[in-house]
């Protein structure tokens, strides 16, 4: 009876909602175009790769007079809900994934399939969503009740429903607003299940929908920019290649747990894993003590293209007043490390640092001290692009609560299984994947209308290149966190 | 096209009065109602599904109380006062009044005029945030004044036919300018005066500057004491298509 009354509650909600939409956008009303005559559009489109773009550029779209494009370097891992909480600088979320280790109550939070299909649970008000707060930052972020599920389900007609809605929406807020946020999902979903020609097709379609809009507005000048959370890397994976990690885990001698409470790590090594979405990374949660040792030993696993990890200051090199030392782990060494200065915001690379293995070919000084800004000048068009800055905050709280203590990153064509669902599901999303650390998974999309921009962007410092977008995001009520604080660079 | 949408609608409202009025000179008596189906039995509908936009012709009896999610009203001599009740809960008072111009046992011509008050932030106040919005009103309020001349014409049993020729008035308020814009909705309800009946919904809003075509289809069940209906409803604007489900719950008292 309880569970009726329950339901019967959440339908009531549903059905004053349905009319509260109607209502609202049924009152027909115009604004003075002269009091905002000009209006700052700004996209947020969910897995939008440079590389897509670079390939409907070749069509015509979004290239010409006005247009600025920039590579842009989102986190590390290339998570959805982390990397946008990044982005825009909004509360962080307990980890990379819904699924999460909690280590204050010692216990994976949101697992199982339960877990997962929280996912497609509607946002039902206060107190009855799963959204993480950087969906506040968006004027428009959904068509309905059902649309992760119809992205999903039906990708392309949920695609031209969020179109619809989407310039609807901006055309009647673009009456009263200067600026305007949205959210897009589906051409995500369209990388991860359909094809690298059917995102651009769909991206093709965007544009010629601001083409078509800012033609039937000439009363006001709209300035569009597009940002993406991470790249598309358009390797497909067979089934063979989607990896079960905690078994790979084992072979190695590392033993796979549920909770870190009560284990003895003179005893052998342990590490719990989050196995939630099909990505290209692994969290890996152990004892401090364990640390170098599980990265050491998950570097030799087949799949793993590296592992980082926290390491002791080596012997001879710089160390104290808060230098920290990381290390990138490859079968089963410790092939690069370098350490951080957080009070001068610089870096120094150890001497046998496998640059050209990183795809590294600009000159970067080892065995002394380089400022961020030369770190990032020099590695931003490698194949592992701003490799320092993303090692190092992968493993902070910046937005995530609780960071991993190793984060693993694979090879192209493998990716963790995630969450099997049943009735033969499992070859869902197989044909593009991120998370991973190198630049396919990586590298995002700026594109703007609004500025000149530098040929790459870290993907935290958005908010300082575009401050009417920072404006706005404080205008609607988003608490916005300061971040890392040595994100910014001099662009 | 612009001329035809000033004229069509008046014009749809004028001929349906005047053909009524020809029928009903015609006709000694009205169709035969089943005895089951007596008009106090099966109230008429007094409000339209879609809001701001629909109406219909009838007007609450004297005494008679309707508590629905389209509208609480309480019945007087000729007129009965209303308001709807959920947007109260979303920051946004609201109440109408509505006046029978004529009434006959097969057509209902009636004038109804409100306001909707929108307070600061009303359009923020959806207990989700999955439906987008047009209008933001985060920092000013807005007041919305609709007026309906709404004619039911009673065809058959097995038909009624609604029009509505209404308009809206905007005062101006923050960025936004005053605004009048007419609108004209035709429902064609299917088995008016039975249990059971299905409604088709269509018109357009904005004749000179074009604001969005309506389109929808809704089921209504009745009895002697409660009226549900259940309707899906596509707006089309130059910018695309918004859709969404509507719902109604009254109990007549």
């Amino acid at each position: 009876m309880r569970r009726f009354l329950f339901l019967l509650a959440l339908v009531g909600l549903a059905g004053c909602d349905w009319g509260h939409f109607h209502l609202m956008n049924s009152v027909p009303f115009h604004g003075d175009p002269a009091k905002n005559p000009v209006v700052a559009v700004y996209l947020g489109v969910d897995g939008l790769s440079h590389n897509t773009i670079l390939d409907i550029q070749k069509r015509g779209a979004f290239t010409g007079e006005g247009w600025n494009l920039a590579k842009f370097h989102t986190m590390f891992p290339g998570t959805s809900d982390a990397s946008w909480s990044r982005i825009l600088h909004t509360d962080p979320i307990p980890g990379y994934e819904f699924e999460h280790y909690d280590p204050v109550r010692d216990q994976i939070e949101n697992s199982g399939l339960l877990g997962y299909l929280c996912h497609a649970m509607p946002n039902l008000g206060s107190g009855l969503h799963f959204d993480p707060p950087y969906y506040n930052a968006f004027d428009y972020r959904s068509n309905g009740y059902t649309h992760t599920v119809g992205a999903y389900a039906d990708t392309h007609s949920n695609y031209s429903e969020s179109l619809d809605n989407l310039f609807t929406v901006l055309e009647g807020r673009a009456e009263t607003q200067t600026e305007f946020t949205a959210y897009m999902l589906e051409l995500d979903v369209m990388g991860h299940m359909k094809s690298r020609q059917e995102i651009a097709d769909g991206m093709v379609r965007l544009w010629q929908r601001i083409q078509r809009f800012k033609e039937r507005h000439p009363e006001r000048k709209f300035v569009f920019t597009l940002f993406s959370d991470h790249g598309m890397d358009f390797i497909p994976v067979v089934r063979q290649g989607l990896v079960r990690f905690p078994e790979e885990m084992k072979k190695v001698g590392v033993e796979p747990v549920e909770s870190l409470g009560g284990l003895d790590a003179k005893r052998g090594a342990y590490a719990l894993t989050i196995n939630h979405t099909r990505v290209t990374y692994l969290e890996l949660h152990t004892d401090p003590r364990l640390t170098e040792t599980v990265a050491n030993l998950v570097s030799g696993i087949g799949p793993v293209d590296v592992a980082l990890s926290r390491i002791a200051p080596p012997d001879g090199e710089p160390s104290g007043n808060g230098v920290q030392w990381f290390a990138l782990w490859e079968r089963n060494k410790a092939s690069g490390t370098f350490a951080f200065d957080p009070a001068n915001d610089r870096y120094y690379v150890s001497k046998d640092f496998p640059f050209r293995r990183f795809g590294i070919t600009d000159p970067i000084p080892v065995r002394e001290w380089i400022s961020d800004e030369v770190a990032f000048q020099g590695t931003r068009h490698a194949l592992y692009p701003d490799l320092f800055y993303r090692v190092r905050t992968a493993l902070e709280p910046i937005s995530v609560k609780y960071p991993a203590q190793v984060v693993v990153s694979l090879k192209g064509g493998f990716a963790s299984v995630g969450k099997e669902l049943p009735g033969g599901a499992s070859d869902m999303a197989m044909s593009a994947f991120h998370g991973a650390l190198d630049a396919p998974g990586t590298v995002g999309t700026l594109l703007t209308e609004e500025r000149p921009l530098p040929d790459a962007v870290r993907s935290d410092n958005v908010l300082d290149l575009f401050p009417r977008l920072r404006k706005h995001l404080e205008r609607r009520g988003v608490r916005l966190n300061p971040g890392d604080k040595n994100a910014p660079l001099n662009y | 096209m612009k001329i035809l949408w000033k004229i069509l609608p008046p014009l749809l409202l004028g001929v349906t009065v005047f053909a009524h009025a020809e029928s009903d000179a015609s006709l000694s008596a009205p169709f035969p109602i089943p005895a089951k189906r007596k008009a106090r039995e099966y109230r008429a509908d007094t409000t339209g599904l879609y809001p701001l936009w629909e109406n219909t012709g009838h007007v609450e009896s004297a005494g008679d109380v309707r508590i629905s999610t389209t509208g609480v009203q309480m019945g007087m001599p000729g007129v009965h006062i209303g308001a709807l009740p959920l947007p109260f809960f979303y920051r946004t008072p609201n109440a109408y009044l509505k006046g029978s111009l004529f009434s006959s046992n097969r057509a209902a011509l009636a004038l109804q005029v409100g306001f909707f008050h929108l307070l600061p932030s009303a359009s923020r106040s959806a207990f989700s945030p999955m439906y987008p919005t047009r209008l933001d009103n985060s920092d000013f309020s807005l007041t919305v004044i609709p007026m309906h001349l709404a004619f039911s014409w009673t065809l058959s049993q097995w038909l009624e036919w609604h029009h509505t020729l209404g308009a809206v008035v905007n005062l101006p308020s923050g960025n936004i300018t005053g605004d009048f814009t007419p609108g004209y909705l035709s429902g064609l309800e299917l088995n008016p005066l039975g249990n059971h009946a299905l409604v088709l919904h269509l018109g357009k809003v904005g004749f000179e500057r074009h604001e969005f075509f309506l389109a929808g289809a809704s089921y209504r069940f009745r009895n002697s004491w409660l009226e549900a209906r259940f309707g899906y409803f596509y707006r089309f604007r130059a910018e695309g298509a918004q859709a969404g489900p509507l719902a109604s719950l009254g109990f007549l008292l």
